[in-house]
């Protein structure tokens, strides 16, 4: 009888071994297997980021998403955004070029641009482009107080004559 | 006997041929009388009221008529047209009796003279021009003189022709706005010196001024009006206003352009209330206005309507203006 307890005993020891065993095999092969699925998802969302364009369009500003590869550095990221939003522009404006991109100790922005974003035209559509471009900056990159604007390595007060480039930067200041 | 009654019958016969001959003369007679009746002779007449004068023009046949006629200052308030020959008056296709009313005006036949009664007239200025033969009386009021004298003493107007030097904004082939709107501004300089009203360009020439610099100067001449005059994208007028202006002057101030504008042009118009700085920054009674882009294709008689519909807006606005302040 003893012998028959034993031996029953072995056999209970051996299933809830073999239980165990199978579900620490099922669960590492359920939890451990998918993880690196999820793990490459998470990856290419982090590898994109939304913008938002803000677009003179007629007698007011359009907002336009943009999906752009994540890049590392700040001035980078600001430089793509702009890119897309001087080609979204009518032509000559279109071709717009970025000259150069500085960014001081107080996170001033100094954007030194081709004369082509300088091109004649009248008070309203002057108007618009100017604030279509602070507001674009504005409201992707937090971080910047201020941007002063260069055409051709040259500080402009006006880009076609009717507004000065700096009295939207101040409207643009009191409106935070 | 024969002999006889056949003398006889050629003495009637010839009496009857007298006769008719006779009645027939007598009928022509009186049909080129009542031909000559019919036929007096007839002036065009047109009046126009003007900010500053009536203009009263008489148009002619021919030019004979018109070296005879002449017009003269009378007192009461009366005006004398003589003329050498008996003619009727046609106003707007009709035909005016001896004594008529017209516009405020009264107009009396006497003989071959015509009577214009104008109430308060101070003075006139009659012109003798051909092609085709017209007299034509520009007629003075003591009212209208009056408040030219009023604004000749007040009101004063800054013109701001918009860019210059570098910037020659919008261009067309070689011609640029800086130039269009440099030619528009000293027009209405001129027509506004003539009146009297005082008047001041920002740039006088080709030279670059900055936005600053024209603020500067318009806070420092304080004038009643500022008027920056530019060149739009499109074939259409648009008038900026100062942003939250709720003030009289600038409300009635936009009211006369934009009356003008859609009374004398077919080109539609836009007000914009956009924030201009440099309206927005000055202490003066202001607008921006953008003329069509068609200004660019230079043509002399499209810049001196837009010239004239400017200069008689600043002119009402002058007149308005001095009533408002004299209210005041």
């Amino acid at each position: 009888m003893k012998n028959l307890q034993k031996i029953n005993k072995k056999i209970i020891f051996i299933l809830i071994f073999f239980i165990i065993l199978t579900s620490t095999v099922l669960g590492y092969f359920f939890f451990f297997k998918q993880e690196p699925k999820k793990l490459t998802t998470n990856q290419e969302e982090q590898s994109i980021e939304i913008f938002k364009l803000i677009l003179p369009l007629n007698n007011s500003l359009i907002t336009k998403e943009i999906y752009l590869k994540k890049e590392d550095g700040e001035l980078k990221k600001l430089e793509k955004v702009l890119e897309n939003f001087f080609n979204e522009l009518p032509q000559p404006m279109k071709e717009t070029k970025i000259h150069s991109l500085f960014r001081d100790k107080e996170n001033k922005i100094y954007l030194n641009l081709s004369s082509n974003f300088a091109t004649p035209m009248d008070a309203k559509n002057e108007f618009y482009l100017i604030k279509s471009l602070y507001s674009t900056i504005k409201t992707n990159f937090n971080w910047i107080t201020d941007v002063t604007i260069l055409i051709s390595n040259e500080e402009k007060e006006t880009l076609s004559g009717h507004i000065p480039i700096e009295s939207l930067r101040e409207s643009m200041e009191a409106n935070r | 006997m024969d002999r006889n009654k056949i003398f006889k019958n050629a003495k009637t016969s010839k009496m009857n041929y007298k006769r008719s001959i006779f009645i027939i003369f007598i009928f022509l007679f009186q049909i080129s009388i009542a031909f000559a009746q019919e036929e007096i002779k007839k002036i065009k007449l047109k009046i126009g009221k003007h900010d500053e004068f009536y203009r009263l023009v008489f148009i002619f046949d021919n030019s004979d008529i018109l070296q005879s006629t002449s017009a003269m200052l009378l007192k009461e308030n009366k005006i004398k047209v003589s003329l050498t020959e008996d003619v009727q008056i046609e106003y707007k296709d009709k035909v005016l009796s001896d004594n008529e009313k017209i516009d405020g005006l009264g107009i009396k036949k006497i003989d071959k003279n015509f009577i214009f009664e104008i109430s308060s007239l101070s003075d006139i200025k009659v012109y003798k021009l051909h092609f085709p033969p017209r007299l034509v009386i520009d007629a003075y009021t003591n009212q209208m003189i009056k408040d030219e004298k009023i604004l000749s003493s007040k009101f004063s107007v800054l013109i701001d022709p918009g860019h210059g030097g570098k910037d020659k904004g919008l261009t067309y082939n070689d011609i640029s706005e800086k130039d269009v709107v440099l030619f528009i501004s000293k027009e209405i300089s001129s027509k506004l010196a003539q009146k009297g009203i005082k008047n001041i360009l920002t740039r006088i020439s080709d030279e670059e001024v900055s936005l600053k610099k024209r603020i500067q100067i318009v806070n420092n001449q304080n004038p009643s009006i500022f008027l920056s005059i530019h060149i739009s994208q499109e074939n259409l007028f648009r008038i900026y206003n100062v942003q939250n202006s709720n003030t009289q002057m600038n409300t009635k101030l936009v009211s006369h352009f934009r009356e003008k504008i859609l009374n004398n042009f077919t080109e539609p118009l836009a007000i914009e209330e956009i924030p201009i700085y440099l309206i927005n920054k000055i202490n003066s009674t202001a607008l921006l206005i953008e003329i069509p882009q068609k200004a660019l294709l230079n043509e002399k008689k499209y810049l001196n309507k837009i010239i004239d519909v400017l200069y008689l807006s600043l002119l009402e606005i002058g007149k308005a203006n001095e009533k408002f302040t004299k209210n005041k």
